[in-house]
């Protein structure tokens, strides 16, 4: 059976063997007219890198000899290896924190500030270090708080309020770099949340508050339903980002002290510009690759199976 | 007819006119500050493009520097004057034909009279020349010489006169021995390199880079357990992670460290920092920390290796350019531009006249010398980014930290260390090595 042309209704699908309407023919031909650029910067820039490095996971490859076909070694050597699975665990930690904290804080505060006057400054100024460049975030918090002699910590130490710095912590680096991202992300989400939570019908609300529903009851019940296809689309993006989640780690700590905060972007880092193993650097991009995409079409599922509605 | 003419006298001017324009030579430089890329143009780049007028160099800033010269390469690109991070690196592109067999140009040149034979023979693959050295660097003690003197210490030499001064150090409060790699993880190598040539000793050390001794023999594990001993003991800055090198070494110049391992470099941030606290410092050898290792030994690193690329397109122009830049007028001048840099000399069989200078700080100097003669005279150390195969390097700078964390023993440590050291000696990376008498 052919495919159902793009914007056809269920109920005008052609029968087999049958021609399309000229009209319909004409939509089909304008809506690959419109999506054809797309599609082909799609396989420009993303599609063939995609394969080239699903490729050259399958390869041994130094940067200068001819690549050297290896199979699945790479992959192999690399689920044996302890750096490999502290990194996705370092990973799968992240992405704990970040699909439940700035979430969870983001929905409060936002339900918070719809029933604040005047304050849409706040706004703005939630804002404001979700547009500072990342670099400049971890440098502000590496060197001048979190640093135990430059910085804010170090300066209460002196003043007898010792505050280690969670950097240079074997079991807290991750949880460090995680409150520096999570300062610059929550405000991200809060406007995202605020805007969805403004489009909710008043009048709802103000049935429920009449009900004698109160801010909790609210949220619960009638906002955060009302909003899930944005807090699910927040999620699954949050899952997303955060197995690409390179820039603050790579700054902050460099993935140490002793390969505490490595995740796997740095690993495929450190394996491809340090150790110029660009083989087993595309194997940990191509695992991290693939939970994103695990994670995309869980999300076109759920769109699929109308949980959004 | 007369057009045709004019044409061909024409054609025949343009001809003349490419001929006699200089060609372009391209170098790539890393590591440089603005100030030292503008000094480097003006005495080098430019001294050699008014020297003559057969080529013009063109150098650029690169940063990411090895990356973006293997990118480059592997597109059949990158500069004509090839600069690699040393030995270790040279190797890599000596093996895949990628930089051009220098021989030719050593007989014509007089450079395998101009540069010591041992530190020549660091960059020959199959007994072809590669590479010329750009610089030698050690690794030295340098201390807080007013703490030194108003404590009564002197520079220890051996391991009771280490740990005495460590000892006294700690109970005064003061951290023995300051460090950071914030901004570097190299650093933990330089401690690596420390204790493995001062405690194994460098004959030991050459056993294990020919193959004779594996690395998790014990001699090693003792090194790398005295290492780990300091780490332990708090011997270290207390916040290593958090500090650069230049706050560490800042750490001495105020007190609040006694003294540090670093190599030559490390003479700028030692003259910065305590000409702003107002107190003394100076440099001594690495204590010998055991029998096995001599007192005094100097670590030979070659910082930097100068080659020809094998997409140059003017090879003879390239080899010029080098002949001028190792002549000792050009690298004194460019030296005495930046005269707390920090770098040593290429290491050249020259006269003491022709590198001597008065604009030189004199612990430089004395540096200089001092390194030198061991070099001559084959009483060499070997440090871990010179003669190390890179990904070995690689994997003792990240592991290390483990060893500290307690999440690693050392035994464990140095036996992923000899099984990286036998896959890299198997994949052809290790370069070449120097026994310590100073043969190949």
């Amino acid at each position: 059976m052919p495919a159902r042309p793009a914007g056809s209704e269920a109920g005008s699908e052609v029968a087999p063997g049958v021609a399309w309407p000229a009209s319909e023919r004409r939509r089909d031909l304008s809506g690959w007219f419109y999506v054809g650029p797309s599609l082909l910067i799609n396989c420009l820039f993303l599609l063939f890198p995609v394969f080239a490095t699903l490729w050259m996971s399958l390869t041994s490859w130094n940067g200068l000899e001819s690549p050297q076909w290896v199979g699945a070694a790479n992959f192999l050597e690399l689920f044996a290896s302890q750096p490999f699975w502290g990194a996705a665990v370092n990973n799968a930690k992240w992405t704990v924190i970040f699909l439940t904290v700035p979430i969870a804080l983001a929905l409060l505060v936002a339900a918070a500030l719809l029933r604040v006057r005047r304050l849409g400054f706040l706004q703005t100024l939630f804002l404001v270090p979700y547009i500072l460049p990342t670099v400049v975030q971890a440098r502000v918090w590496q060197g001048m708080i979190l640093n135990p002699e430059t910085g804010l910590f170090g300066w209460l130490g002196k003043h007898g309020i010792n505050i280690p710095d969670p950097l240079i912590s074997t079991t807290f680096s991750l949880y460090g770099i995680a409150i520096v991202n999570l300062w610059a992300w929550w405000g991200f989400l809060t406007v995202i949340f605020f805007a969805a939570f403004r489009q909710i019908d008043r009048s709802l609300l103000e049935a429920a508050q009449v009900e004698g529903a109160g801010f909790w009851q609210q949220l619960i019940h009638i906002q955060i339903p009302l909003i899930k296809p944005t807090v699910l689309f927040m999620l699954i993006m949050t899952f997303v980002w955060s197995f690409l989640v390179f820039d603050y780690v790579y700054v902050l700590t460099d993935g140490g002290p002793a390969g505490s905060s490595e995740v796997l972007s740095t690993l495929a880092f450190r394996y491809g510009f340090e150790r110029f193993e660009f083989g087993k650097a595309a194997a940990i991009s191509a695992c991290a690759g693939l939970l994103g995409m695990f994670a995309i079409s869980f999300y076109l599922w759920l769109q699929k199976k109308g949980f959004e509605r | 007819m007369k057009r045709c003419l004019f044409a061909f006298v024409l054609s025949l001017v343009f001809l003349w006119k490419a001929s006699a324009e200089p060609k372009e030579l391209t170098f790539w430089i890393t590591d440089f500050n603005q100030q030292q890329f503008a000094d480097f143009n003006k005495i080098v780049v430019d001294g050699f493009n008014r020297s003559q007028s057969d080529y013009t160099v063109k150098a650029s800033l690169i940063q990411q520097y090895d990356r973006e010269l293997k990118l480059a390469l592997s597109a059949g690109k990158g500069p004509d004057i090839l600069f690699t991070e040393g030995p270790s690196y040279l190797v890599q592109y000596s093996k895949n034909g990628l930089v051009i067999p220098l021989d030719d140009y050593a007989t014509k040149y007089g450079w395998d009279k101009k540069f010591i034979t041992s530190t020549l023979n660091l960059e020959r693959l199959n007994k072809k020349l590669y590479g010329l050295p750009d610089e030698y660097e050690s690794m030295f003690l340098y201390y807080n010489k007013t703490l030194f003197e108003k404590n009564g210490w002197t520079p220890p030499k051996n391991a009771e006169e280490f740990q005495r001064i460590v000892d006294e150090a700690k109970a005064k409060g003061i951290t023995p021995l300051a460090g950071g790699n914030a901004n570097w993880k190299g650093t933990n190598e330089w401690f690596i390199t420390v204790v493995l040539n001062h405690y194994a000793g460098a004959e030991n050390v050459y056993q294990g880079l020919t193959g004779k001794l594996p690395w998790n023999a014990p001699v090693f594990v003792e090194a790398i357990n005295l290492l780990n001993d300091w780490w332990q003991k708090g011997y270290f800055s207390k916040n290593y992670y958090a500090l650069s090198d230049t706050e560490a070494i800042n750490e001495v110049a105020t007190g609040k460290a006694a003294m540090t391992f670093s190599g030559s470099w490390a003479i700028h941030d030692m003259t910065q920092t305590f000409s702003q606290s107002g107190q003394e410092w100076d440099w001594a050898p690495i204590p010998s920390f055991a029998s096995s290792a001599t007192y005094p030994l100097y670590e030979l690193g070659i910082g930097g290796t100068q080659s020809i690329s094998k997409f140059c397109k003017n090879p003879d122009g390239a080899a010029a350019f080098l002949d001028f830049m190792y002549q000792p007028k050009v690298f004194m001048a460019w030296t005495e531009a930046q005269p707390s840099s920090g770098q040593l000399l290429p290491p050249g069989n020259f006269s003491e006249q022709e590198t001597t200078s008065s604009k030189l700080d004199p612990r430089l100097v004395k540096q200089n010398a001092e390194v030198l003669n061991c070099i001559r005279t084959g009483q060499i150390g070997y440090t871990t980014w010179a003669f190390w195969p890179d990904r070995t390097e690689q994997l003792m700078i990240n592991e290390i930290e483990k060893v500290w964390s307690g999440q690693l023993k050392v035994a464990d440590y140095l036996k992923q260390v000899n099984d990286q050291f036998q896959q890299d000696v198997k994949d052809g990376r290790l370069p070449p090595v120097i026994a310590p008498s100073g043969k190949e």
